[in-house]
């Protein structure tokens, strides 16, 4: 053995460290419903939020709401449109105003959804749709009456409602943390207002009362996709960047962005078992409305 | 098809197939724009002349046809770019008379105030014929308004009073209205951009057919410019109505009304009006001179496919794959049926033009010819070349590599689709390994870390290996950094062993299909990876075992409020291709921009451990020894160096100058040996033993060169520098060629050419 060879031999060992273990082990697991549910992933998640919560001596839990607070089932968001305009097709129907087909809902939704997030007021750099605005606009091209919006929004909610279930384990440690003191904000990125959201938390989740704000980016006009919403939450709060926590499913919004912004964050990532379902669920969909004559790969979504 | 009611009745009828499905889905689009804008802006809607007529009569045909409303708040808008350009006069004279020179380039000022004044039955007796105003170039209009001429003040008054009355007659049309809505054809919002500039106190929108920018438009409004079918700036296949791009005359032609423009506003008992909106709204829309929009017209009023959202986008999305063809492969039948008529010039011009050329207008004009001038070149082509050669020509002018039949099926739906577009899904192997070496440098490593993170590209694995530094650091650099956690392995050297060793430990530690070694100091533009990654795997890529970009040099300049940039440079810009030849001179290419396959990595074996400096020069000559590197000539990557003020964290190549001299002779020693072990006889010793000799040389010229600018006369020209580098460049010439065909037989030619060039350089800085 050469000198340089029994020098190297001599030197310690590389260690390996890998990181995200245990977002790794959520996008792993078949249904974040179930894992948050008293599976194991779930404790290993509280516990970690736990600790960082107390490592960082965070004065502000900041969660995301869809998909983090309350998970989703595995429905693409196409569907679940195109599903909410069967049932708006049928409250119509019963209400006296017609029968609309349910492809004309759907593609009426896509449009004014388009349109709020192209179109509507800037503040900042930031547009943000709003679902009243996306539903009067609706109604306006379907040749509704105005008060028809009010089916339009009740629908919207009841759907949403059953899609939804809540996440117990981090429920459970953010109450855990308002009793200690800290306060605890949602932030969502989200067409429906903190009203709606509110209204759809409850019924999902019962009441929440440890939450001290809800905060819409379609009332805030800013958003966490862009970054602009968490200078703002700051001030609101009076808060320093560096003493809030924020968690959520978006790599980019819940987790590089507020990061930017000097706040420390948590990824709580999809399940690749979840994206894959959704994945199928668009797919089918697109097939299904291909076998009907008609192409929507324009507006469908994940 | 020559019979000219023949063709009128063929053009009715695909205006009905084939246009009037499209039409309604742009109708459905405009409709629940309209409506939403109503909705949630209060704006007021304008149907700006002259197509905004003929587009408001659709509207009205489309509602009629489906029992729904229309706009509540909507006007007709009496407007021409031309009538901006007068009515807007007293607010944006600049922008009016830029518009005018662009549109007048080769012709005269006079030309300009002619083409004013044709509507008021021509130039006014006050401006004299010989006034020497009318003959400077368009060019000089502006400075001609501004010149005591009398043909300045005549004009002058003239567009004064027409701003006026425009504004008085606007003011009354918009009223209390803070948002305006303008509906219009296309295709870069000129009166928009007009009108914003003159009002910046509304808010303005467009509603367009389609949006498409040409070359430097000014494209700063785009988003409030909604292209209601389209928006893209060029034909993409997949996207059907893009075809519109290339005969954009087509919905043009359609919607022009058989009218006069409007032009100039009037003062009447009840107020500004203009003139010629009378006869644009009392137009007769005949069958026999506007076929197809009474092909589309009829298919509006009818809507035989279905009145719902549902049903107009299914009809219309029967139809669009075979419009798309159409405008991109007509035959000479179909050229004929969508190409046969004329468009009228506006700016106060009585010009026609027809979309396609007749032979029989010019008889010496050349096929190609008339394929050049004709406002439709795909139709043009189909006239021009017989049935066996037109697709193969229209190809060609459409810069296409897709045949006709391929059309129909990039309209397909995704699903139908998949096969052709499938791209590989994530595995357990990421795509690329980045490996990134740190020691004890938190501050460029945080940077680092934040410049992979913001790749487009995601399917990588990042390997930082701690080279011996504290590794609380970088473990905490890592645990703060917006990166994906899932992807970042750190391996902690515990000692230091050398960069080369380290970025060994690191691949060890991960599988991947391509390598690039990120070092911590360094950055790269956000599409990276995703470039170079797309080039290995494309067609292209095929033949090359790594891949090069061009890089930015960055000066900077750490302190301790952060890192401060002081300059940014291209680097070793001139790099087309990588030749051993050339990359035994010397190392051209950072780390940084180098994506190579771990494949030659494995066969060409490791980073010279044993180097302490140019590992990398040494593992990239090895490298070209086994495989070629392709190079995508887009700065991509950004070389960091800390060359200014103080020489905290210093490069390698600027912190160990001395070293880089000694182990870049070592190196060229080593492939010497190589060769003449290896390859007896082979010219690789005569191209390492002539690269140094070239480099020797290329730097005494570069140091001459640089010594001749800074003793030359401040006010000397730039052409000298140019003449200097071109000289440096016959240089390197002479001396690639003397390095081919060996040294021994041009060694004389060589020094006198050097002598030659001293001799220059010697007499310029005399």
């Amino acid at each position: 053995m050469s000198n340089m060879a029994l020098l190297v031999e001599s030197l310690p060992k590389p260690v390996r460290m890998e990181f995200g273990r245990l977002e790794a082990a959520i996008a792993a697991c078949d249904s974040r419903i179930q894992a948050m549910d008293g599976g194991e992933e779930g404790q290993q998640f509280a516990e970690q939020v736990a600790s960082r919560l107390l490592r960082e001596n965070a004065r502000v839990l900041s969660l995301d709401v869809f998909d983090t607070v309350l998970l989703r089932n595995d429905a693409c968001e196409a569907r679940r449109y195109f599903d909410l305009s069967h049932n708006l097709s049928a409250a119509l129907k019963k209400a006296g105003l017609g029968e609309i087909p349910a492809i004309d809902l759907y593609l009426t939704r896509c449009e004014a959804m388009e349109f709020g997030y192209r179109a509507s007021v800037r503040v900042d750099g930031c547009v943000e749709g709003r679902i009243e605005d996306v539903l009067a606009n609706q109604v306006k091209n379907l040749g509704l009456p105005k008060s028809a919006v009010k089916i339009f929004l009740k629908e919207e909610v009841a759907y949403e409602c059953s899609a939804l279930m809540p996440n117990p384990a981090l429920i459970g440690i953010a109450s855990r943390f308002a009793k200690n003191g800290g306060k605890v904000i949602l932030v969502s990125d989200m067409y429906l207002s903190a009203k709606v959201i509110a209204a759809v938390i409850q019924k999902v989740a019962g009441k929440l009362s440890f939450i001290e704000r809800l905060v819409s980016s379609a009332d805030a006009i800013r958003n966490k996709r862009s970054g602009t919403i968490f200078p703002w939450l700051e001030k609101e709060l009076d808060v320093p960047a560096e003493q809030f926590l924020h968690i959520g499913d978006s790599l980019i919004s819940d987790f590089q962005r507020p990061i930017r912004a000097g706040w420390k964050a948590m990824h709580f990532p999809i399940s690749d078992a979840e994206h894959r379902r959704r994945q199928q669920s668009l797919d089918q969909f697109l097939d299904e409305m291909e076998a009907n004559g008609l192409n929507v790969s324009r507006w469908a979504k994940l | 098809m020559t019979d000219s009611s023949s063709l009128v009745e063929v053009q009715y009828q695909q205006g009905y197939r084939i246009l009037g499905p499209v039409f309604a889905q742009y109708l459905a689009r405009l409709h629940q724009y309209i409506n939403s804008f109503e909705e949630q802006h209060d704006a007021k809607i304008l149907f700006a002349a002259r197509a905004g007529v003929r587009i408001q009569r659709l509207y009205e045909a489309f509602a009629k046809a489906r029992g729904s409303a229309t706009a509540t708040s909507s006007d007709f808008f009496w407007v021409s770019r031309f009538m901006a350009v007068k009515g807007l006069w007293n607010r944006i004279p600049e922008a009016g008379c830029k518009l005018l020179t662009k549109e007048f380039n080769a012709a005269t000022c006079g030309d300009i105030l002619r083409a004013l004044y044709r509507v008021e039955g021509g130039l006014p007796s006050d401006i004299r014929a010989d006034d020497p105003a009318l003959t400077r170039p368009a060019a000089e209009f502006r400075a001609m308004m501004l010149s005591d001429s009398e043909a300045a003040r005549v004009v002058g008054s003239y567009l004064a009073q027409q701003a006026d009355l425009f504004e008085s007659y606007f003011a009354g049309l918009v009223q209390d209205r803070k948002c305006v809505v303008l509906v219009d054809s296309g295709w870069q919002g000129t009166t928009q951009l007009l009108m914003q500039s003159a009002f910046p106190e509304l808010e303005w929108w467009g509603l367009y057919w389609g949006r498409s920018f040409l070359p430097k438009a000014d494209t700063r409004s785009a988003h409030k410019m909604v292209g209601l079918m389209f928006e893209s700036d060029a034909f993409i296949p997949h996207v059907p109505n893009s075809a519109i791009v290339l005969h954009r005359h087509l919905i043009e032609g359609i919607l022009e009304p058989n009218a006069p423009s409007i032009e100039r506003f009037a003062m009447a008992s009840e107020g500004p009006v203009a003139p010629e909106a009378e006869a644009l709204l009392q137009e007769r829309v005949q069958k026999a001179t506007s076929p197809l929009f009474c092909g589309v017209l009829d298919y509006i009023k009818q809507l035989p496919d279905g009145s719902g959202y549902g049903a107009i986008a299914d009809a219309y999305q029967r139809v669009a794959p075979e419009l798309s063809r159409i405008l991109a492969f007509p035959t000479r039948e179909e050229a004929l049926t969508f190409g046969t008529f004329e468009r009228s010039a506006d700016f106060g011009r009585t010009l026609k033009v027809p979309v396609l050329v007749d032979k029989s207008e010019d008889e010496k004009q050349t096929a190609e010819d008339r394929i050049a001038s004709a406002l439709w070149t795909s139709g043009q082509i189909a006239l021009e070349y017989p049935p066996q050669l037109k697709e193969a020509r229209q190809r060609q002018g459409l810069g296409l590599r897709l045949t006709a039949r391929a059309l129909y099926d990039a309209a397909k739906s995704p699903s139908q689709r998949k096969g052709a577009l499938a791209v590989p899904g994530p595995t357990n192997r990421p795509a690329v390994a980045v490996i990134m070496r740190t020691m004890d440098r938190p501050v460029l490593l945080e940077r680092a870390i934040g410049s992979v993170a913001r790749q487009t590209f995601s399917d990588y694995v990042l390997v930082i290996v701690c080279d011996g530094g504290p590794i609380d650091a970088v473990t905490a650099a890592v645990e703060q950094s917006p990166i994906d956690q899932r992807k970042v392995i750190v391996v902690d050297n515990v000692v230091n062993r050398g960069m080369e060793a380290a970025s060994n430990i690191a691949i060890a530690a991960c599988d991947s299909e391509f390598i690039v070694i990120h070092d911590d100091d360094d950055s790269w533009q956000p599409d990276f990876l995703q470039k170079t990654v797309t080039f290995l795997r494309g067609k292209a890529g095929q033949k090359y075992g790594g891949v090069i970009t061009h890089s930015w040099y960055l000066s900077e300049q750490v302190t301790p409020d952060g890192i401060i940039q002081c300059d940014r440079r291209g680097y070793q810009d001139w790099v087309e291709n990588v030749q051993f030849m050339e990359l035994c001179c010397g190392n051209f290419f950072p780390p940084i921009a180098f994506l190579f396959r771990r494949a030659v990595y494995d066969a060409i074996g490791k980073f010279d451990e044993r180097l302490p400096v140019l590992g990398d020069w040494d593992f990239n000559l090895r490298f070209v020894l086994n495989s070629d590197i392709g190079v995508i000539k887009e700065k991509l990557a950004n070389y960091h160096h800390r060359d200014v003020g103080n020489t905290m964290y210093p490069n390698s190549v600027i912190g160990d100058l001395d070293k880089h001299a000694e182990f870049s002779a070592i190196m060229r020693n080593k492939y010497l040996r190589m060769h003449e072990m290896s390859h007896e006889g082979s010219p690789g010793k005569a191209f390492v033993s002539m690269a140094h000799v070239i480099t020797d040389i290329r730097n005494t010229v570069r140091a001459l060169d640089a010594k001749v600018a800074n003793t030359r006369p401040a006010s000397a020209s730039d052409t000298r520098i140019a003449r200097a580098q071109a000289m440096a460049d016959d240089r390197w010439v002479a001396l690639h060629y003397i390095a081919a065909t060996g040294p021994a037989d041009h060694a004389g030619d060589l020094g006198w050419r050097a002598d030659c060039h001293w001799v220059e350089l010697h007499h310029r800085t005399q």
